[in-house]
């Protein structure tokens, strides 16, 4: 453990913290409210206060590459199970979003909802909890518990407090995503058998499953099966129809976490570990990947433009922004990845933010039927301003915190090297295409539908003559909301003007994963094929090979990360330099 | 002015400039402060905010002009043109922060701050936007001195100086589109300013949308810029156009591109094409400067997409001149220049600018000439215009086109703030047919507007007669593709032609003649004025008191005194033998077709001179000529009678030629379509299929319930049928596979297996052949079964070691208590030794 670490054991608090204090909530009498309300968002600030310290020397060019914060002991050892945490830059800013709107949800909830407001935190906080565990588990049974366990409690939320058919949603909900984890936990078994038949002893180690090489087939349907648990979660197109479902029942907090956090476990889960841990199927399949994302992108937005349910509306252009994030990822470039994740923040901001002012009209008025609104802007013009800039960050005007994300990703994915498409093929000689333009082009139409749609609804609810007599006396923005929405908004340019900050966290950490992910598709390839059986890499995944391929992959080493004092005289030459 | 001492203001370091940060941030303070405390600062204070946070970034923007030019004059650059190099480059700079790191490739990345950057181009052009900003901002505050929203509006107007600063002093693609779709959203904003209209909101969201359709090919651009020129930067891609990597990358054929010339013979070196463009490279570079002018065309209103601007008009008339006539409409013409050194080296995406902007420029003509609405013609005049300067950059004059932007800003602002001034004056009226003889009641605004009108129809020595003359001349000369030059320099004449013609028909049907037609002294007054800013009873005749019209008409002649002298700074070569002041000014930041071309040719050009200007001042004389007989003369009745000959025609044209509804019949119907099937599909197929297996889980739920009866005796049953059916598979078919541990030298296998197997070992040399890239090519079936042959005798042992030092293929044979066979192999490379290359199938 290193000096700059402030709190030993940071990520145990992060994660048992909250779900004792969960187990707390339950003693505080109903009788009293404001305690209850004050415990839960103290105890989410404290954390949000903790959480902060990962940011601690997260820029120190050794060790933000590799796992931070680690802990690593025995749990099960007879079948190899460990508690094993930590905290790279791809988790690094997903945790920090966790903690930073577990809070901010909490306090806007107590709005609407005024019953059971205990469960409800009990639910919130219990979540959190396992959110955080599903971003920092380094082990895979680990992995698979929290994921699994953060269904209870949404399915709770969903289930308790959503709207009418709220049971059908929390049910599809629990359904659809369980089944497809399902198979990510037979695949897990069988990694670990095959571990335990090639060196004598279990593990569920990620670290030590990293080393696994599989024959080709194999690979290709372990890949298929932990890729569909979290294209489910992403969700990817075809198997996003859980979500409008999800957020039209949820309560707004439960939207908000919802998008915000949870879908993003998918994103995180295809890039850490199906692409981390199948290098070969997810080279093999990353184009496809990159083609469904590209139609789910719009796909996503032409569905959302035919919503009449407000909550409906914003779940499909989740879809369609979380298709971006795909196509990120499934880039595999540098800044590709990096845009990803940076989008994956964007969206819970902004998703956030939107959920957020939907549930202020619905607290109001009781419907998200679009058509019921009408002229607002006139009644409501705080809440009309902070809705524009919102929609604005949603469709990526430069300044706000969507256009960095979709910039990199378009222009990472454009030029992305491992998008290529190889045909007229003879033997192992192909011809090699670029695809990479092709998904850039079908990306900036997603753009375009985004403008639509988002600027169609802020019309249809926010201009033209306020008809309808109901909406009449609305009033604006009460305090409750402003502080929900603040902190939203400032995050909205803080990321929008000042996304360095938050780069040089993720990047470095992006690049050895990258590093590690070319290098072991590289030995895969040249020493595994004729493999039947599964085989153990041998330092291959942690020592990169030593010159270039000559593919043009990007260098096995990781440019030093340059402190932040000294990047005022980084000149662009060396940063090339240092890309090339 | 060489000897004047300005200060540190005028002698700051070059590349930290901060007066330009200032510059920038006035007008967003100025935003912030009208948008949040507006209502609490009172109608006063907003005026003070906006006014003087725009009228002091154009104070500042006057010293960083003079800083410019006293860089341009000082030693260094003098010594730079001794040592010949005419071309001395000289920009001051401030970098604000580093905004994010961009890719340029795979791998490498680019670090992209907020820098702002001055050179004479975006020099030219803060002069512009701030001056003509600061005139409009206090034209608004008469004009918005009765509507509700003022704080509102100048919080918009403030937010768009704003962006449009970012645009033109961005120093990069990217810091450019911030302030590009910054002034997108302001202009949204602004168009739909009167909200509680749905058709003003509609406008708006058009607006954003067709610009978005613009943005999306200027983000490709950009791409293929950094992917193929190395840089977001517009200094580096300048450097990186001077070297013959980077020039060859951008020279290098697209897949596409390939693709089209492979499957069309003769499409590369067509002979008939190569008279029309020197040729068809169908490169990358090609590519970017297409896209990028498809974000010109969204912007600054260019077939097929100008569609927007004419319904922009729905925002008050002082955004239309802002926004819609001197300043954002002419980013794409900027951006041109910007990128003129690249455009340069594209000579058919040049020659397709200039088709792009002739066609727009007659074709826009057309359409005002039957329109009624003062805002109406004038907004297509301004597309009309914008068609000019595209056909400037286009023949590959860029700082001409350049010229026409500058012009255009003060007639075109004048043109409409004299509208907007004259629907003040008149009860928010503007069709021509209720308006006539204002020249009477409003004295003066008609002067301000008839010197505007002299200046855009090209009069002789008016501005607009020098900057249309200049683009003509070089359109009749283009040296790279004569062709498009001749047809180019015919549409543009026509063009002309037609404006001086529907300018001319314009002010005389709205000025000339006998009092406002609207006006009729009997009638009561009750007509409603949705504005919220009336003056009155709407009846009354137009008049010109009040403070209100005297905070408008002061930069009515202001404009107007500029659009006539502003010429002076581009006379014409053939009448002073040197180019304008203007041109040679921009020469440095601005490329042009001519600068790499041999004396003679530049000679040769100039010849065309005389007979352009000649031309331009027929077509002047022929349309005012026309417009003067049509309705000074006639009334109007010839022009009733070509109307009623051909009604048709007159319909089609007076409808725009119907491009929305062409728009609306196919591309939106489509995208609609496209739409109501994905949400159909959506909710019908793919969760009608998610929900088709939960039912259907259900359903077999239903089926298996009666057997969970509890009764121990049929669980029983069911246990041993199981335990029995297990048997029979494992012992009836039989199923092996290997698993090998390396080791040191020894490697050991591991057959997996089943109760009462028994095991045959067997090891022989793969096929050596390089081609054999599968295992069943590697270790043939055939050779197993031999090698099983030999092998020893089977036994019980699961595990088995052996030596390996050359690549082997193991084989195992299971055989159960049934006698039933299976075999299983795998190929085995010895540790440590060079492997050979094993192809995997996935490869």
């Amino acid at each position: 453990m290193d000096s700059t670490q402030t709190t030993r054991h940071l990520l145990s608090v992060l994660i048992w913290f909250p779900a004792v204090a969960a187990l707390f909530a339950l003693f505080i009498p109903r009788q009293a409210p404001k305690v209850l309300r004050a415990y839960g968002v103290g105890v989410g600030l404290f954390l949000f206060g903790q959480s902060l310290q990962l940011l601690v020397g997260s820029t120190h060019s050794v060790q933000s590459r590799t796992f931070r914060y680690v802990e690593n002991v025995e749990w099960i050892p007879s079948f190899g199970i460990r508690y094993h945490l930590g905290v790279d830059g791809i988790s690094l800013w997903l945790i920090l979003l966790t903690t930073f709107l577990t809070p901010l949800t909490l306090y806007v909830s107590f709005g609407a909802i005024r019953n059971k407001q205990k469960e409800f935190i009990a639910a919130m906080l219990f979540l959190q909890s396992a959110m955080i565990g599903a971003f920092v588990a380094l082990d895979l049974f680990l992995f698979y518990t929290f994921w699994e366990l953060m269904l209870v409690p949404m399915f709770l939320i969903i289930g308790v407090f959503g709207g009418k058919n709220s049971v059908y949603a929390a049910v599809k909900f629990f359904i659809y995503t369980f089944a497809g984890s399902v198979f990510m936990l037979l695949a897990i078994l069988y990694m670990v058998a095959q571990y335990k038949t090639l060196t004598g002893h279990y593990s569920f180690d990620y670290q030590d499953l990293m080393r696994l090489g599989f024959p080709v087939s194999t690979e290709r349907m372990l890949f298929a099966a932990f890729t569909l648990a979290f294209a489910i979660k992403v969700p990817m197109w075809p198997v996003h129809t859980w979500l409008p479902d999800a957020h039209t029942e949820a309560p707004t907090g439960g939207s908000m976490i919802l998008a915000a956090i949870m879908l993003k476990l998918g994103t995180y889960g295809f890039l850490r570990f199906s692409l981390g841990l199948f290098p070969l199927a997810g080279h093999w399949i990353g184009p496809t990947v990159a083609l469904f994302a590209c139609i789910g992108i719009i796909y996503g937005a032409l569905a959302a433009w035919r919503q009449y349910d407000f909550k409906r509306l914003v779940a499909y252009s989740s879809v369609s922004h979380l298709g971006f994030v795909m196509l990120g990822l499934s880039s595999r470039s540098p800044t590709g990845v990096s845009g990803a994740i940076l989008q994956m923040v964007n969206h819970g901001i902004s998703t956030g933010a939107l959920f957020l002012l939907v549930g202020v009209l619905y607290d109001r008025r009781h419907t998200r039927d679009v058509a019921e609104f009408g002229g607002l802007a006139k009644v409501m013009p705080w809440y009309a301003a902070v809705f524009v800039l919102v929609t604005m960050s949603s469709i990526g005007l430069p300044g706000t915190n969507g256009f960095i994300g979709e910039f990199l990703i378009i222009t990472g994915s454009f030029s992305a090297d491992l998008l290529r498409w190889s045909y007229h093929c003879v033997g192992a000689d192909c011809e090699v295409a670029q695809i990479g333009p092709w998904f850039a082009l079908l990306a900036v139409s997603g753009v375009i539908l985004g403008a639509v749609y988002m600027l169609d609804v802020t019309q249809k609810v926010f201009f033209g003559a306020a008809t309808n007599p109901k909406n009449r006396d609305l009033t604006d923005l009460n305090s409750r909301e402003w502080a929900g929405l603040a902190p939203l908004v400032v995050a909205i340019f803080a990321l929008g003007l000042f996304p360095m900050y938050f780069r040089d966290r993720i990047d470095p950490s992006v690049r050895s994963f990258l590093a590690v992910y070319n290098s072991k598709r590289e030995a895969l390839r040249d020493g595994g094929g004729a493999h039947l059986t599964p085989w153990l890499l041998e330092e291959a995944a942690t020592t990169p090979p030593v010159t270039d391929p000559g593919n043009g992959l990007p260098p096995p080493a990781v440019p030093e990360a340059v402190p932040h004092a000294a990047r005022a005289q980084r000149s662009n030459d060396l940063l090339v330099a240092q890309g090339n | 002015m060489n000897h004047i001492d300005f200060g540190q203001l005028l002698t700051a370091a070059p590349d930290h400039y901060n007066l330009l940060g200032w510059i920038v941030l006035l007008p967003l303070l100025g935003a912030i402060i009208n948008g949040i405390w507006g209502q609490r600062i009172g109608r006063q204070g907003v005026y003070i905010a906006a006014i003087s946070a725009v009228g002091m970034s154009f104070l500042l923007s006057i010293l960083a002009f003079l800083a410019l030019l006293k860089a341009g004059n000082n030693a260094a650059a003098h010594v730079a043109l001794e040592a010949g190099q005419p071309h001395h480059y000289v920009s001051l700079s401030f970098r604000a922060w580093d905004w994010f790191i961009a890719p340029i490739g795979p791998s490498a990345v680019e670090m992209i701050p907020v820098r702002y950057l001055v050179d004479p181009l975006s020099g030219v052009m803060l002069l512009v936007v701030t001056g003509v900003g600061t005139l409009i901002h206090v034209y608004s505050a008469g004009y918005m001195s009765h509507d509700p929203g003022f704080a509102r509006f100048f919080a918009y107007l403030n937010l768009f100086i704003f962006a449009m600063l970012n645009l033109i002093l961005g120093d990069s693609l990217v810091t450019m589109f911030l302030g590009w779709e910054g002034v997108g959203l302001a202009s949204y904003l602004l168009i739909g300013f009167w909200y509680t209209n749905n058709d003003y909101a509609t406008a708006g969201r058009k607006a954003f949308i067709v610009n978005r359709i613009g943005d999306a090919g200027l983000i490709l651009g950009m791409s293929i810029l950094a992917w193929k020129g190395g840089s977001y930067q517009f200094e580096t891609l300048r450097a990186h156009l001077h070297e013959e990597t980077f020039i060859n990358a951008l020279h290098e054929r697209t897949g596409l591109g390939r693709f089209l010339v492979d499957a069309v013979p003769g499409l590369a070196g067509s002979a008939r094409l190569g008279t029309f463009v020197s040729s068809i490279d169908f490169s990358w570079g090609g590519a970017a400067c297409l896209l990028l002018f498809i974000g010109c065309c969204g912007k600054s209103a260019q077939f097929p997409l100008y569609v927007w601007l004419p319904d922009a008009m729905a925002g008050p008339t002082p955004v239309s001149a802002l926004i819609h006539a001197a300043t954002m409409v002419t980013a794409g013409i900027y951006l041109l220049c910007r990128l003129s050194f690249l455009y340069t080296h594209f000579s058919t995406v040049l020659s397709i600018i200039a088709l792009v902007g002739a066609f727009t420029a007659l074709f826009a003509a057309t359409i005002a000439v039957t329109q009624v609405e003062l805002k109406k013609v004038l907004a297509y005049s301004t597309v009309s215009q914008l068609g000019f300067m595209f056909m400037g950059c286009g023949v590959g004059a860029f700082s001409a086109g350049f010229f026409h932007v500058f012009t255009h800003a003060f007639f075109k602002a004048c043109l409409f703030l004299g509208a907007g001034a004259v629907m003040h004056a008149c009860g928010d009226r503007q069709d021509i047919r209720q308006l006539g003889g204002l020249k009477k009641y409003l004295p003066n605004i008609t002067l301000p507007m008839a010197v505007a009108t002299l200046a855009i129809i090209g009069t002789p020595l008016t501005s607009g007669f020098f900057s249309k003359d200049e683009i003509l001349f070089r359109a009749l000369s283009n040296p790279f593709a004569p062709t498009v030059g001749k047809i180019v320099f015919a549409m543009g004449l026509a063009a002309a032609t037609l404006t001086a013609f529907y300018m001319c028909r314009m002010m005389i049907i709205a000025f000339d003649g006998e009092g406002p037609r609207y006006h009729d002294p009997d009638k009561v007054a009750h007509a409603h004025d949705d504005h919220g800013h009336g003056h009155g009873d709407p009846n009354a005749l137009p008049s010109e008191h009040g403070i209100d019209m005297k905070l408008m008409i002061a930069p009515l002649y202001v404009l107007a005194a500029l659009a006539i002298l502003v010429g002076g700074l581009g006379l014409p070569h053939a009448w002073t033998g040197s180019e304008g002041i203007l041109p040679r000014f921009l020469e440095p930041a601005v490329a042009d077709v001519l600068q790499t071309r041999s004396a003679e040719v530049v000679h040769h050009v100039h010849s065309f001179e005389w007979p352009a200007m000649i031309a331009g001042v027929l077509s002047w004389i022929t349309g005012t000529g026309l417009a003067f007989w049509v309705y000074k003369l006639q009334k109007g009745e010839p022009a009733d009678k070509v109307a009623a000959a051909a009604p048709g025609l007159y319909r089609l044209v007076f409808d725009k030629w119907r491009v929305d509804e062409l728009y609306d019949a196919t591309i939106l119907r489509l995208v609609r379509g496209a739409a109501i099937f994905a949400a159909g599909f959506d909710r019908y197929v793919v969760d009608g299929l998610v929900n088709l297996v939960g039912t259907m889980a259900m359903g077999f739920g239903r089926i298996i319930k009666p057997i969970q009866t509890g009764a121990i005796q049929v669980y029983g049953a069911f246990v041993g049928v199981g335990t029995l059916a297990l048997i029979i598979w494992a012992t009836l078919m039989p199923a092996v596979s290997i698993a090998s541990r390396p080791g040191a030298g020894p490697v050991t296998f591991e057959a997996s297996g089943g109760p009462g197997y028994t095991y045959r070992w067997a090891f022989y040399d793969p096929d050596p052949r390089p081609e054999a890239s599968q295992l069943d090519q590697r270790c043939p079936v055939n050779r197993a079964t031999e090698a099983l042959v030999r092998a020893e005798a089977p036994s019980m042992a699961t595990q088995r070691t052996e030596t390996i030092a050359t690549p082997r293929c193991a084989v195992v044979e299971a055989t159960n208590a049934f006698g039933r066979r299976a075999y299983a192999r795998t190929l085995v490379l010895p540790q440590g030794a060079d492997q050979p290359a094993v192809n995997p199938q996935g490869r």
